[in-house]
Parts: C-alpha cells; structure tokens; sequence
C-alpha cells in the first residue's frame, strides 16, 4: 500500500484563526477608519489655515471715505497704488459695487443717490517682497489721499489663534488615535499569545529562537493589520466622498476644505501599509517582550 | 554529557522540589529514571531540557554552563535534545507530518531537505497512513508514537523521554524501546522516565531513582550487556 504524499507546508505555525480574531480586525477597522479621518482633517486644516493666512497676508485694503470729489480721489489713489512697488493688482469697488452690496437688505432702488457710501479698494501684494502698510499709508498721504489702510492683522492674529488651536487639537487627536491602535495591538497580540502558550512553548523547547516564533505572530499581525487597514481605509474613502459630494464647492469659505484629493488618497493608501507595519512591529515587540519575561 | 553539581530547583516561591542532585551522565550513556509519582522525575527532567532553572547549583550541559548561556546559545542547545514530552504536547492545528517536523523547521531546515526522513520515520513507527491527520483523531497510542517521532526525527545527541510507553500496547511499546536502543547505539544519550519496572528490568539498563526530590546513586544493570 502507498502512503498518501504530505499536504503542502502552511507558512503560519500558529492556527488559521483564532476566536479573538474576528472582534480585533472589527476594532483595528474602526481604529484605522477613525485614524484617515481625522489624518483628513488634520491636513485640511493645515491647507486651510495656511490658504487663510496667504489671503490675508497677500492683500491690504484702502477705504476712501465720502468726501467731495470722491471719484476723483478714488481714481488717483487708484493710480498711486499701481505705482507702489510691492502691489500687483489693484481692484476698485466704486458707488455701483457699494450699491450692489447693499441691496440685498435696503432692496433695490431704496437707496438714494446722495446717500454716502465709502469705496473699497483691494489691493493684492506682490508674494515676493509685498509693499508694507507704511509704505502705501505714506505714498497716499504724499499725494494728499485721506484713506485708511487695513492690512487685516488684527483678523490675521485671531486667525492664527483659531487655526493653530485647531491644528494642535486635530494632531493630538491623529497622535491618541495612533496610540490607542497600537495599544490595542498590543494587547491583543498578549492575549493571542496567552492563547496560543502551548505553540510557543513547543517552538521554544525545541530550540526556535525567540525571532523565529516572534515571526510567527508578526506575520499574522502584519496581516490582520494590512486587511483591517484596507477595510478602515476604504470605508473612511466613503465617508468623505459621501461628504465631499454633499457638501458642493461652497464649503471652504469658513470650515477647513475636507475633500479626498490626491494628497488626501495618498494618505488612504498609505493607512494599510502603516497598519500592517505597526501590527507586526507592536506584536514582534510583545512577543520578544514576553519570551524574555517568561525565561 | 550532562553534569548537575548541587542542584536545588523549587516553583516560584515554593519549597525546593529537588534537592542536592548530583548526577553526571556520560556521552552514549543509557538511563531510566524510576520514583514514586510526585518524586521529582518530570521536574528533573524539565531541568535538563532547559524548561526550568535551578534555584541553586549548576547545570552543564555539552559542556557548556546553561546559566552562563545567552538565549541564544541555550535554543542551540535545546536544538541537541530530543524530548518525548508526558503529555505528548502536540500542535493539533498542524497535521502528524508537520508535528514531527517542527523540530527540523524551527532549526531553519527546508521541507526538501527533510521530507523523505520524515515519511520514513512515520512509516517506522507504524503512522504512514496517517501523514496528513490531525492529531487530534489519533488514538493516545498514537499521539505518543507521533510525540516519539517528533523527538528524535532530529537524531538529537540527548533524548530525554516522560513515560514514552504509558500508552501503547506491549509490542509497541518494545518497538519504540528498540528505536530508543538504535538511537543510544548511533550515539545519542538516552535518559527515560518511567514508572514501567517491567521495562525497566528488561533493559538491563542502570536506573537513577529519585524519592522525595533526592536522587539515589545509579544501580548497576541487573541484565548483561545494553537494553
């Protein structure tokens, strides 16, 4: 009688699954799911704090009050300001624009013509090397303008203040969410070991080294950890298309612009990747960590 | 070979469970160990296989003192020891082939390189058909013959066993004794446990016994000659 050929070789020495595994991959999922959110969140804010400061830091704006000849001054102050080096677009919002603007709460026609209105004018600053507040005080007052200057600092300081407390808090919560998946590994991966003693004590005892059987675990780690990372992943890549879609093109004027570019895909991408690495780190760590406790 | 010099060993806080053992075993030497249930045997033998440490004394082994050892150099010499453990301690995920391969794979082997030496052990020790089982489905018999196999499928230059014949029938149980005697004549130190003083006798071989944690200087063979 011929003896049946030996079934092929598994990679693992540890058993397929474990009860534990099921509810683990579900916690890492979520772990990770949160992590790419908020990983999207923490980048929007950055891009949007930093799209903030460049609007406000890269532009002054001249108010020229009603006054006799207003046009004229206004056409003048105009001519002055293009002439400024530092300046590289200037945009003058006359009596019609003013007019324009206030409609919508006096109606139209309900705002008479002998009604004074002050004219805005934007000026937009070389990024380079942009024209100071000083400068441009002091080329309209040289050209007898009476004008005020706002270059914005007093809203670029509140602006700095919010966007920075939001940054700090996004990071801390990206940091906790990273923390806490590690910290779960970890102590998933001691409870698998618990689980799995016998296997490790039937290695050790017959002379695996510690890298040997702490292979093992990092191999199934890295694993679970690369699959939950792909499923967390992709649920966030939902999440924030869905928002994204529902929230139209209007939504990056106040709150920070959440949308899934290639920046924001790459980091998707990498989330399984990271995931995966960190299961099989963290378990390899647990898994030397505890042969030495147990010797 | 193997020199214990004063050695205690107790379980955590525990009182010592042996005391003062002095033994030196030689290379190619053959042994029994016999005692009362709870005299130490398994304890012992768990010393020599490096599973525990003396609370005091030394322990050398191949030469080498174990408690100078790195982890490192200590899973190298667990790689020179063959154990046949009481409790067969089988993988039941893994199937009778890859149990008694996991030595040979542990070391870094390739299967190429120990496929053929293991089917030939299987098919010795009477488990060709069951290559591919689980061993849960084996009989206590067999896992003990699966668990034998294990143990000296890497010709180790010590085989310690823990009751290796508890439960089979006689005539396996003489067959595996004469795998025993093959491997002692191919050179390997062979030291058993066990409470079979039937078998025991019938080797003709010294016995060591132990009683109450103290180990008693090796008897004389009663038979000529090896087991």
């Amino acid at each position: 009688m011929t003896m049946p050929a030996p079934v092929p070789t598994p990679n693992s020495m540890l058993p397929l699954r474990s009860k534990q595994d099921g509810a683990l991959f579900f916690v890492i999922a979520i772990i990770v799911f949160l992590a790419c959110v908020s990983a999207l969140i923490t980048r929007a804010t950055f891009v949007s704090a930093a799209n903030w400061r460049a609007d406000l830091n890269g532009a002054m704006t001249v108010q020229i009050k009603n006054a006799k000849d207003q046009d004229t001054k206004v056409a003048r102050a105009a001519q002055v300001l293009r002439s400024i080096a530092g300046v590289s677009e200037v945009i003058v919002y006359d009596r019609t624009h003013a007019t324009a603007l206030l409609e919508p709460w006096l109606g139209k026609g309900n705002i008479p013509d002998d009604l004074p209105l002050p004219v805005i004018i934007a000026v937009q600053l070389t990024p380079q090397a942009p024209a100071s507040k000083d400068v441009i005080t002091f080329a309209l007052r040289a050209s007898d303008i009476r004008a005020e200057v706002d270059d914005h600092r007093r809203w670029s300081a509140e602006m700095n203040s919010a966007t920075g407390f939001l940054q700090v808090f996004s990071l801390t919560a990206l940091a906790l969410l990273v923390s806490t998946a590690i910290a779960v590994t970890g102590f998933a991966t001691r409870a698998n070991l618990a689980a799995r003693r016998e296997v490790v004590n039937t290695l050790h005892l017959a002379g695996a080294f510690d890298g040997f059987i702490a292979a093992q675990f990092e191999r199934r780690f890295g694993a679970m950890g690369f699959r939950a990372g792909i499923a967390g992943a992709a649920l966030a890549a939902l999440i924030v298309g869905a928002a994204q879609l529902m929230a139209g093109d209007g939504s990056g004027l106040l709150l920070p612009v959440f949308r899934l570019d290639p920046v924001g895909f790459g980091l998707l991408v990498l989330a399984p990747v990271l995931t995966a690495f960190s299961g099989a780190l963290t378990a390899r760590l647990t898994v030397l960590s505890n042969l030495k406790e147990q010797d | 070979m193997l020199a214990l010099n004063d050695l205690y060993m107790r379980y955590s806080h525990g009182p010592d469970v042996l005391h003062n053992i002095n033994l030196n075993l030689a290379p190619g030497s053959f042994h029994f160990l016999t005692g009362p249930s709870g005299a130490g045997k398994s304890s012992l033998l768990k010393l020599i296989y490096l599973a525990q440490h003396c609370s005091r004394g030394r322990v050398q082994l191949f030469g080498h003192d174990v408690a100078q050892s790195t982890r490192r150099e200590k899973a190298l010499l667990r790689r020179r020891i063959g154990v046949v453990f009481q409790e067969f301690r089988l993988l039941e995920h893994l199937s009778v082939f890859e149990n008694i391969a996991l030595p040979l794979r542990a070391a870094g082997q390739m299967r190429e390189d120990y496929e053929e030496d293991v089917v030939e052990l299987l098919s010795w020790v009477g488990l060709g058909d069951a290559i591919n089982e689980n061993p849960r489905t084996l009989s206590g018999g067999e896992k003990q013959r699966v668990a034998i196999a294990r143990a000296v499928v890497a010709k180790p230059e010590l085989l310690i066993a823990d009751e290796p014949t508890g439960n089979v029938d006689p005539q396996m149980g003489i067959r595996l004794m004469r795998l025993f005697v093959e491997l002692n004549r191919l050179g390997s130190t062979v030291l058993i446990a066990s409470h079979d003083l039937q078998l025991v006798r019938a080797s003709g071989a010294p016995v060591l016994t132990i009683n109450e944690g103290k180990l008693s200087a090796p008897k004389p063979a009663r038979k000529r000659g090896r087991p």
